[in-house]
């Protein structure tokens, strides 16, 4: 028992990672009228984990033990793979298409953005700001993940688009906005703002999902906006 | 006649009986949680034929909300109705701190009914000054759904940072809304499910596999009736490493 929960408590650290998630972490709204120096944002490109997850969450192998837990992994990962590679073959980029769709959205909003390239040790927040370019008024610092999840091998494979974002100020180095921003499958654990996706886009299984990656594809691409428009929206407050 | 295969405490004195079926009606009523439509049905009803009627914000009570302290509420049966020309509609009344801006309001109401028949109250916002004057409105916009650690529903955020405004209440009603406009949730449901085998001479081996469900997306009908909390805290963004 004590292996299984550990592997447990690893998946699911794992999987928030992966997601660009930052579950559980704390959340702070924006709060415009007293950061109306903040003109100038600094946009990094999204730390992003390099694959489009297929992930059961009620996998029936983490149900037995270590060894069950380590043949869920390997079939999750398995089924990750080849969807990952359906994803590429159609040129799909969630990070490109998220990054453009955000900047447009915060100069939508009066904001000029500046995009900034960081070198990323980990798809996951920086830890320091200082080497970055001193000419913004902050760092807007995200990830983002994309992909499939269900609740177990009898429910829906659901669309997923996750962004944990933050906004640091130069200077100060104060966290003046973070959250977790959540399109399709809702984790509840991330405490996540929840935007629901089309149900046109559920799949019953791995097969129906890998046998038409166009229309998987597309419920992906339906989410990267919306996820963009929330965090600009938070930021226009 | 209680069964014999009863343990003998359930089957000796009538004040046993009584705990018996006590406990059997809230084990059978624990499965049968009310659906969106009734707390709908029921809340509008409600909210027709209460006779707690205000006319203006100023004959509301106004709760003191306190820094980092939560207020949870619910519109019901007592709470207040304010009339508003031929409109209804439950309000209640916070008075702000003050001395301590800047600071946040989070306001959430809180999602009812049953996953796949789910309601909620939608609110309707607004900070008003000494003399009971609308300062601000928030739009529809600014209220996301969101998970929390005390439940699902729609959530905002707000802040007053100085007095300039004069922001002294905060009023909150429910808020009458479009069919196009109800927000649309979905629910995925993981748990496990214990599979016992008994083997002859040894015990039993069990074994919690994992399962779980989801819903399809459904509107949230709009419900006069629900619970709703709002908590105030000072304005002190973290900095990295906190």
């Amino acid at each position: 028992m004590n292996r299984r929960r550990i592997f447990t408590f690893v998946f699911v650290a794992w999987l928030a990672f992966g997601l660009g998630g930052c579950a559980g972490v704390h959340k702070q709204a924006f709060n415009k009228d007293a950061q109306q120096d903040v003109k100038t944002i600094g946009l990094l490109e999204p730390a992003f984990a390099g694959e489009y997850f297929v992930h059961n969450l009620g996998h029936p192998g983490m149900g037995f033990g270590l060894i069950g837990g380590l043949i869920a992994t390997a079939d999750m990962q398995s089924k990750t793979n080849q969807f990952t590679v359906l994803m590429k073959e159609r040129n799909f980029n969630v990070p490109d298409e998220f990054q453009s769709m955000l900047t447009a959205e915060l100069q939508k909003d009066g904001y000029a953005v500046k995009v900034l390239k960081p070198q990323r040790e980990k798809p996951a927040f920086l830890e320091t700001y200082d080497a970055l370019d001193k000419d913004v008024d902050a760092y807007l610092d995200l990830g983002i993940g994309a992909g499939y999840l269900c609740a177990s091998g009898t429910a829906d494979y659901i669309p997923t688009v996750r962004s944990g974002v933050r906004l640091v100020k130069r200077g100060s180095n104060e966290i003046i906005y973070q959250d977790v921003i959540s399109y399709g499958y809702e984790l509840r654990a991330a405490q996540a703002v929840s935007i629901v996706a089309d149900q046109k886009y559920f799949f019953k299984d791995f097969v129906a999902l890998s046998g038409n990656p166009d229309l998987a594809m597309d419920g992906l691409k339906q989410g990267v906006p919306l996820v963009a428009r929330r965090i600009a929206q938070d930021l226009a407050r | 006649m209680l069964p014999d295969a009863l343990p003998r405490t359930w089957q000796g004195s009538d004040m046993s009986r009584k705990a018996f079926l006590l406990v059997l009606i809230v084990i059978l009523s624990a499965g049968c949680a009310t659906t969106g439509t009734s707390v709908v049905s029921m809340g509008q009803e409600l909210l027709a034929t209460s006779q707690k009627t205000v006319n203006a914000p100023e004959q509301l009570s106004y709760d003191l909300v306190r820094i980092d302290e939560p207020i949870k509420f619910t519109f019901d049966e007592k709470a207040a109705v304010m009339l508003t020309g031929d409109k209804r509609r439950f309000a209640k009344g916070i008075a702000l701190p003050s001395g301590h801006e800047p600071y946040s309001i989070s306001i959430t109401s809180y999602k009812s009914g049953t996953l796949d028949d789910p309601s909620i109250l939608y609110p309707e916002a607004q900070i008003l000054d000494k003399d009971y004057k609308v300062i601000r409105t928030l739009s529809y916009n600014d209220f996301v759904f969101r998970f929390s650690r005390t439940g699902e529903g729609l959530n905002t955020i707000m802040f007053v940072n100085n007095d300039a405004l004069g922001e002294r209440f905060l009023l909150l009603s429910n808020r009458s809304i479009e069919e196009a406009d109800l927000i649309t949730s979905q629910s995925n449901v993981t748990g496990s499910t214990p599979i016992v085998i008994p083997v002859p001479g040894v015990g039993v081996f069990m074994w919690n596999v994992p399962s779980g469900q989801n819903t399809p997306p459904i509107k949230m009908k709009a419900s006069p009736t629900g619970q709703m909390e709002v908590l105030c805290q000072e304005y002190r963004p973290r900095k990295l490493g906190q």
